[in-house]
């Protein structure tokens, strides 16, 4: 990791905007834990959700005793169950990520200890997954201590993946248990990336998708005659590095991105492409509250 | 197209082989990591190259450099190329007026297009050009003097006018020798058809000529005689029609006796032919013409005048070892049919039987013997039959007086220079016409037959280089015409006429389009010098008006077809070529090759 990347330690600061927030998957999802989500069972929670006739063993605390005195009729309130939500941070640690200023896997740990922070305070299980060649993951972590754990965790991480992208997202997938938010924070510089989503949420998760890419690689300021060398598979590339190039490249990366971002909305999921280095708060505070991701 | 320097060439393959061996270098390229290489394209412009070796790519870098190197190159070995203009240099346009130059195989004439061509001549002139037009009609004229003012040049080429005459192209020559001077370089461009006499010496000094032939056909009818005879079947016209053509040819010929058609037949006439036709004329005819139907390009020669006074042309006989002055003159003139002999024939003697076949026995420095012809004229040696007593030579002598009569109408000798005289003095019946201090230089007798004797050789003197001259030999021909009396003349156009005048006095001319213009007296004499039309030229008005008719009697002017070359005496032929110079190119070229460098430059930026 260069020497500018963003460290996967919060500010006070962000810490403080983090805190206010909530993530809002599009689905619910079950729990284990009571916890301030809303289970998909309705159930005896604080959260209303509907009325019923009474019948027999009903509690009668929740009997609405002001409609019983208008209609005669004795009606009963129902609620949400509120439950965990079991958050999987699939954090991409292959070699692509490695590369620019800031430094992109920086910027990925930081996303990952905000979306870490932002769970941890609203009573929602997170799991870290590393996306790398060594099987690397927390167990699901719990409050305080666990956004602590979780960036410890993310601390130690280091970008060793040289397999594809691809690959270690379908593993991972095998071993997502419980269904919940999945949240992939990676570059996508895989062609195949988009192909391998479905096994992610075939398993029930909602997957989000959160693409870093740095300045560069959105615009890069190259020219001459370069061999480019693909970081992960030694590949080699001879360019001239002039207009008409980099405009090729422009038009494939954005054909690309809007790939994967297709493929995350087909698939019941979101998409967010960052720039490596932007500020937390601006990050979550307009992107990510905005498009409705948190709330 | 031509090269100054044309091994500069050699510098193409030296320094288009280096361009191209840059490009055989190979390229050593700059490793960049990169998170994915699966989005950048394979796109490889190589502009740049620092290690060996590689097979030669098509790259437009290359080729505009070497297209570059191509126009350096070309402008190094100085690339010519010939161009109309001219530039930076004196030239003299001659345009050929002559009667030739009014054949309309090309519109609306050659005259027209020869004027045209000279106007683009003259548009093309560059700053510091000066050009001079000079019209060669029947005698040369410099419509403009050399100038650099292209408003007065095209003003000077809208003045030119062409006649029906013959022109004197080497004349027009020497002129424009003499405008040109000493100038270095200089050019004289000649528009003309080429239908000229042969050109005398010409000196061209440092000056190029330049002929520009103009006409596309030689196709053309002209009448080449016309003349009337008493016989005895009464007053009887002869015309004769030549075709001056390539191809046969018809057409019609009409006779007129004092306007009225009298005849009329069609002929056909082979090429190089002459027919004739005799034609009987109501007596009294005063005018007879001849006019053909299709006459072919040349329209001056169609139509034909003549008195009908049969002496109106004249049957002359030139005793003469040789004298081109007397010759010219003698043929200038339309009412002559002229025989040359060094010697008088027997049959013409007075001692021989039957009638002489001549009007005018011309004696040229040879002594006069009695001949049958009603009119001598002597000149020099005077002989039995002379006017005159002619003794020994008398050095140059001064011309005291010249009697105003028929003979010497408009005769002056002032300037004339004359080596030498006989000592002559009239025989009985003659009188003398001019008087030296020495003695008559000019007898008359006027019975039993008209003699006239001059008492000088020719070739002894400038006289026949004198205005003078020409009026004499009119005058002769009138005396021997009769026709004198009648004030009808016929005249070839282009002729000088001279009459009798009072210094200061004016008389009309009108001309065949019925213009009239104004002739001073100068030197006791009218000098009218533009008869140069064919039709009716009167002088003076009322009964007392002289009228001249000119025709276009000039067989060369006839002869239409085009030349492309001409000979001037003691010199190379002057072959035909458009007036061209070479422009040396490495001024544009250098152009194109900062325009194909600053295109290179943008390719590379382009694609850098």
């Amino acid at each position: 990791m260069s020497l500018s990347a963003p460290s996967p330690h919060l500010d006070t600061r962000d810490v403080r905007v983090l805190e206010r927030l909530r993530l809002k998957p599009r689905k619910a999802f079950s729990g284990r834990v009571r916890g301030e989500r809303l289970a998909r069972e309705k159930g005896v929670s604080l959260e209303f959700k509907d009325y019923r006739e009474y019948s027999d063993g009903d509690d009668l605390r929740h009997i609405d005793w002001n409609v019983l005195a208008r209609l005669g009729t004795p009606i009963v309130k129902t609620y949400q169950d509120e439950e965990d939500l079991p958050v999987t941070l699939l954090v991409d640690a292959s070699e692509s990520m490695d590369f620019g200023e800031p430094n992109k896997f920086g910027t990925a740990c930081q996303l990952a200890a905000a979306f870490g922070v932002v769970a941890a305070r609203g009573g929602d299980s997170v799991q870290g997954v590393a996306l790398a060649d060594t099987p690397n993951r927390t167990r699901f972590l719990r409050g305080r201590r666990g956004t602590i754990s979780l960036t410890s965790w993310l601390e130690s991480l280091r970008p060793n993946g040289k397999r594809a992208l691809a690959f270690h997202l379908k593993q991972a997938a095998r071993h997502m248990s419980r269904p919940g938010l999945a949240i992939l924070i990676t570059d996508g510089m895989d062609p195949s990336l988009a192909q391998a989503f479905a096994h992610v949420t075939v398993a029930g998760h909602e997957l989000w998708v959160v693409q870093v890419l740095s300045p560069f690689e959105l615009d890069p300021g190259i020219e001459g005659d370069l061999r480019m060398i693909d970081a992960e598979t030694n590949q080699v590339v001879e360019i001239t590095a002039n207009g008409p190039t980099l405009d090729a490249y422009r038009r494939n990366l954005a054909n690309h991105n809007s790939a994967i971002e297709q493929a995350a909305l087909k698939h019941g999921g979101r998409y967010a492409l960052i720039e490596s280095g932007k500020p937390l708060a601006e990050v979550f505070g307009k992107t990510f509250q905005k498009a409705g991701w948190v709330g | 197209m031509s090269f100054q320097a044309p091994f500069a060439l050699l510098w193409f393959l030296p320094v288009g082989g280096f361009i191209l061996a840059l490009y055989l270098l190979r390229l050593r390229r700059r490793d960049f990591r990169v998170p994915a290489s699966f989005l950048w394209p394979e796109r490889q412009d190589e502009v740049r190259a620092n290690s060996l070796f590689q097979r030669l790519k098509f790259n437009w870098l290359w080729v505009l450099q070497l297209l570059a190197l191509a126009f350096l190159v070309l402008g190094l070995a100085r690339w010519q190329v010939r161009q109309e203009n001219v530039s930076g240099l004196t030239t003299v346009l001659i345009v050929d007026a002559s009667a030739s130059m009014g054949a309309r195989d090309v519109a609306p004439d050659r005259f027209g297009v020869a004027v045209k061509r000279a106007e683009s001549l003259v548009a093309a002139m560059k700053p510091g050009d000066r050009m001079a037009v000079i019209e060669s009609g029947a005698s040369p004229r410099v419509a403009t003097g050399l100038s650099q003012d292209q408003a007065k040049l095209r003003q000077g080429l809208g003045s030119l006018r062409r006649s029906d005459a013959p022109s004197d192209v080497g004349e027009a020559l020497r002129l424009a020798m003499a405008l040109v001077g000493r100038d270095g370089e200089s050019r004289i461009i000649l528009l003309s058809d080429g239908c000229f006499d042969p050109v005398g010496s010409v000196s061209r000094g440092k000056s190029q000529i330049i002929f520009e032939p103009f006409g596309t056909s030689s196709e053309n009818l002209g009448i080449q005689a016309l003349g009337t005879a008493e016989t005895p079947q009464g007053l009887q016209a002869y015309v004769g029609v030549k075709n001056y053509g390539r191809a046969q040819a018809s057409t019609s010929i009409t006779v007129y006796a004092d306007g009225k058609a009298v005849s009329s037949h069609r002929a056909d006439i082979a090429p190089g032919q002459t027919i004739g036709k005799t034609v009987s004329l109501p007596p009294g005819t005063e005018r007879v013409s001849a006019k053909l139907g299709q006459g072919g390009a040349l329209a001056c020669d169609d139509q034909r005048t003549v008195p009908g006074n049969p002496t109106g042309s004249v049957k002359v006989l030139l005793v003469s070892k040789g004298n081109l002055f007397l010759e010219t003159g003698l043929n200038l003139d339309a009412r002559v049919v002229l025989d040359k002999a060094t010697q008088v024939p027997a049959s013409e003697l007075a001692s021989s039987p039957g009638q002489g076949a001549y009007d005018l026995v011309v004696f040229d420095s040879e002594p006069e013997i009695a001949v049958k012809a009603p009119m001598t004229v002597s000149f020099g040696k005077g002989g039995g039959a002379s006017p005159a007593e002619v003794g020994g030579k008398l050095p140059t002598p001064q011309v005291l007086s010249v009697r105003d009569d028929g003979l010497m109408d408009g005769v002056s000798f002032d300037g004339v220079y004359l080596a030498s005289v006989y000592a002559a003095k009239p025989r009985a019946g003659a009188q003398a016409l001019a008087e030296a201090a020495s003695g008559p230089i000019a007898v008359f007798r006027a019975t039993p037959k008209i003699q006239a004797y001059f008492a000088f050789d020719l070739l002894d003197g400038d006289f026949p280089l004198s205005v003078s001259f020409p009026i004499l030999l009119g005058n002769i021909l009138d005396k021997a015409a009769g026709s004198e009396r009648q004030g009808l003349t016929a005249i070839a156009t282009g002729q000088v006429v001279g009459l009798p005048g009072k210094d200061g006095e004016s008389v009309d001319v009108k001309d065949p389009t019925g213009e009239v213009s104004q002739t001073t007296a100068l030197n006791g004499r009218f000098t009218f010098r533009n008869l140069d039309r064919v039709g009716e030229y009167a002088v003076g008005s009322g009964t007392a008006a002289k009228r001249y008719l000119a025709n276009m009697v000039a067989e060369r002017e006839s002869d239409i077809a085009p030349v492309k070359e001409f000979a001037i005496a003691g010199g190379e032929p002057v072959k035909s070529k458009p007036a061209e110079q070479f422009a040396d190119l490495w001024k544009p070229l250098v152009a194109l090759m900062m325009g194909v460098l600053a295109l290179e430059w943008f390719v590379f930026m382009r694609r850098s």
